[in-house]
């Protein structure tokens, strides 16, 4: 890791930087770090209760691992899970190398392969666990309980720990905590005051991915502090933007940074893997399993790999406009994803109904395409300007 | 009052385009160069014609917009905007009853849907330069015909032949074989505007396809590629007299919306220190 700062917060950085050796130090006293892959469809707090330390991986942006995984799999695998595929191979993430287990959500077809092939190579074990692809009728709740349920055999086994009632009960107030501290300092946004940037917000997200959920937890209660006691009015009058899509990787900032340079605000994300779900918290009732699944899987707007996904989607991006005053959407998708961008197209026709410009941006892990971007980016924000004058 | 001149530079991937305007949008000049590798001495090269053309001085020059894609390179611009947002501009100047236009430049190709001269939405082509000017320089290239005959050769075809890449690479090598299988070089090139035509057309799917219909870009010189798309859309389409000059024009017109705002509210506009230098610049030929 290079010496610039990766977030704004001193004590943030200063932990994400010294959390490698803190985690291998972890490792040598038998604490077991369990891997997962993104989508926010595995509960950590299932994870945290057995003892493990849950690591979401979601580093990307780097054209090097996605490059190196193409000696695995084809280029129509997206730039997201070839670069999860090439960081395994590369062995130079300290974070991934970390992982005694890894927990692969079997999501799009993408993942899916992903976990095929980190099984394939061996090292480190991967515990596949099947997303139902519907929610209608509320047996997927039961099904995903019970896999959530082989998921805490898996755990125990290779913690030997017992995950009890109390402990996930306490690792579920952890994370609900975690998570309403997050959605407050989102919700500051909706005013017309540009408390926190996009990209420090993202940043945000992506740290807790990695760090210790209990300073993570602390430390956002500080931020939050601070930002509503700075919370003052001010005369920004640069266009509010949504930043919709699939994934942005912890080193995926491109499109953040120059919608920024050319004076877009992006004040609200709706993006499937990177920002953390932070718009529902785990209801615990008696069934601690079923509250689970029923939190990760049925509560919440459903990622388009999902049967009858983008209507959900659609109205709940809706209300993210209304509530956050967004005049333009920025729709980031990666690289032959091919789910979301099957439903682009919904979106464009439906959202200009609300007068709602939307751009499509989609990308690889590579700088071949900065300059068309920027271009876009640039004239997008002209023509939302004018719109707005 | 005296007379206030505006001018818009254009430095597209291929071409660099130079517009002086004076507060009544009449073209006082206008200037097309080749842009080579060192953008900078392009752009002032091609201002410094446009100037002489019109006996102008650059401190004459109100307000300076860059556009295009090397629009940050321009030293003497006082400030920079799109390209897409120039074209709605240029274009509605001349066509006030544009809806949409169809830019095909030399490495890209953008749809833009306007409304009284505003940019409503847009598409780009991708990274991929298939179906642009560069394209048709290497057919061109490919069937030994200067490029600026491709169109009248393809409007003499008997019996379009039938393209399916629109990919440099691939066309090139489908255009060889139906050559070799005894096909003329006129309906091969009726076949390949066709395919930049349905190429151009699914490009557009997103906006509405309503007149008037405007063409512009280095390719709207084509007539071949006019007809294909005339054919393929179902309506008319208009091609400025000067289909190259569009985004420039628009960017003058800009410079002088931007300037006269800023005027009425007393507010300086211009840069600091506005010049064409030479001095940074190594260039072959002067010492």
């Amino acid at each position: 890791m290079n010496n610039e700062c990766f977030i704004f917060n001193e004590r943030l950085d200063t932990h994400l930087r010294n959390r490698p050796s803190e985690l291998e130090e972890a490792k040598r006293n038998g604490v077991k770090i369990v891997g997962f892959f993104p989508g926010n469809y595995v509960p950590e707090e299932l994870i945290y209760a057995s003892g493990a330390v849950p690591l979401c991986l979601i580093h990307g942006g780097n054209p090097k691992p996605a490059e190196t995984a193409l000696s695995s799999v084809p280029r129509v695998i997206c730039p997201f899970a070839r670069a999860l595929i090439g960081e395994m191979m590369l062995k130079e993430n300290p974070f991934y190398s970390a992982v005694d287990m890894v927990v692969a959500p079997i999501t799009c077809q993408h993942l899916r392969k992903t976990a095929e092939i980190w099984e394939y190579r061996g090292e480190p074990e991967v515990f596949k666990l099947g997303i139902p692809h519907q929610v209608y009728d509320g047996l997927e709740v039961n099904d995903f309980a019970e896999r959530l349920d082989a998921l805490k055999d898996k755990l125990q086994a290779l913690t030997g720990n017992k995950v009890t009632d109390a402990k996930l009960t306490d690792a579920v107030k952890l994370y609900n905590r975690m998570r309403q501290l997050l959605r407050k300092i989102s919700l500051m946004r909706t005013s017309n005051t540009s408390v926190i940037s996009s990209m420090d917000f993202i940043k945000l997200n992506h740290v807790s991915f990695y760090a210790d959920p209990v300073f993570m937890t602390e430390v956002l209660e500080e931020i939050y502090g601070e930002l509503a006691e700075s919370n003052t009015a001010s005369d920004n009058d640069a266009p509010r933007l949504l930043l919709a899509g699939p994934n942005i990787a912890m080193g995926d900032y491109r499109v953040p940074e120059l919608v920024e340079a050319a004076g877009g605000n992006i004040v609200i994300e709706e993006i499937c893997e990177g920002v953390r779900y932070y718009w529902n918290e785990i209801e615990a009732g008696d069934d601690l399993m079923k509250s689970l699944a029923k939190g990760y899987l049925t509560d919440r707007v459903p990622c388009a790999f999902m049967s009858s996904s983008a209507g959900k989607r659609l109205e709940f991006m809706t209300k993210l406009i209304s509530d956050f005053h967004v005049s333009g959407v920025i729709w980031y998708e990666l690289l032959d994803c091919e789910v979301y961008d099957s439903e682009a197209y919904f979106f464009t026709q439906k959202l200009s109904e609300q007068n709602i410009p939307m751009l499509i941006l989609e990308a690889d892990y590579g700088t071949a395409d900065i300059g068309q971007f920027k271009t876009r980016i640039e004239a997008f924000i002209e023509m939302v300007k004018e719109e707005v004058e | 009052m005296s007379a206030i001149f505006f001018a818009g530079i254009d430095l597209g991937s291929t071409m660099t385009k130079a517009v002086i305007i004076n507060s009544d949008e009449e073209i006082c000049s206008a200037v097309i160069h080749h842009t080579g590798a060192e953008h900078r001495q392009l752009a002032n090269e091609a201002m410094e014609e446009a100037l002489a053309e019109c006996d102008l001085d650059i401190d004459n020059i109100t307000f300076i917009v860059a556009t295009g894609y090397g629009r940050i390179t321009v030293p003497f611009a006082d400030t920079q905007v799109t390209e897409l947002t120039c074209h709605a501009r240029g274009v509605s100047a001349l066509f006030p009853d544009a809806k949409l236009v169809i830019d095909i430049g030399g490495q890209d190709a953008k749809g833009m849907q306007i409304n009284n001269g505003r940019l409503i939405d847009f598409v780009m082509s991708d990274k991929c330069a298939a179906g642009t000017g560069r394209f048709f320089e290497i057919m061109a290239n490919t069937l030994d015909i200067d490029i600026d005959e491709l169109g009248n050769f393809s409007l003499k075809a008997e019996n379009k032949v039938s393209v399916n890449s629109t990919c440099t690479v691939f066309a090139r090598q489908e255009v060889i074989s139906r050559l070799s299988e005894g096909e003329s070089v006129e309906d091969v090139l009726a076949g390949i505007h066709d395919a930049i035509a349905v190429r151009t057309v699914r490009m557009l799917h997103k906006l509405k396809v309503e007149p008037d219909v405007i063409f512009t870009g280095g390719v709207a010189e084509n007539k071949g590629v006019v007809q294909a798309l005339e054919n393929r859309l179902g309506c008319r389409i208009f091609v400025p007299e000067n289909p190259m000059l569009t985004g420039a024009l628009g960017a003058a017109v800009i410079a002088k919306e931007k300037a006269l705002k800023a005027l009425a509210k007393g507010e300086h506009i211009q840069k600091e220190k506005r010049q064409l230098d030479k001095a940074s610049f190594f260039r072959k030929g002067t010492s």
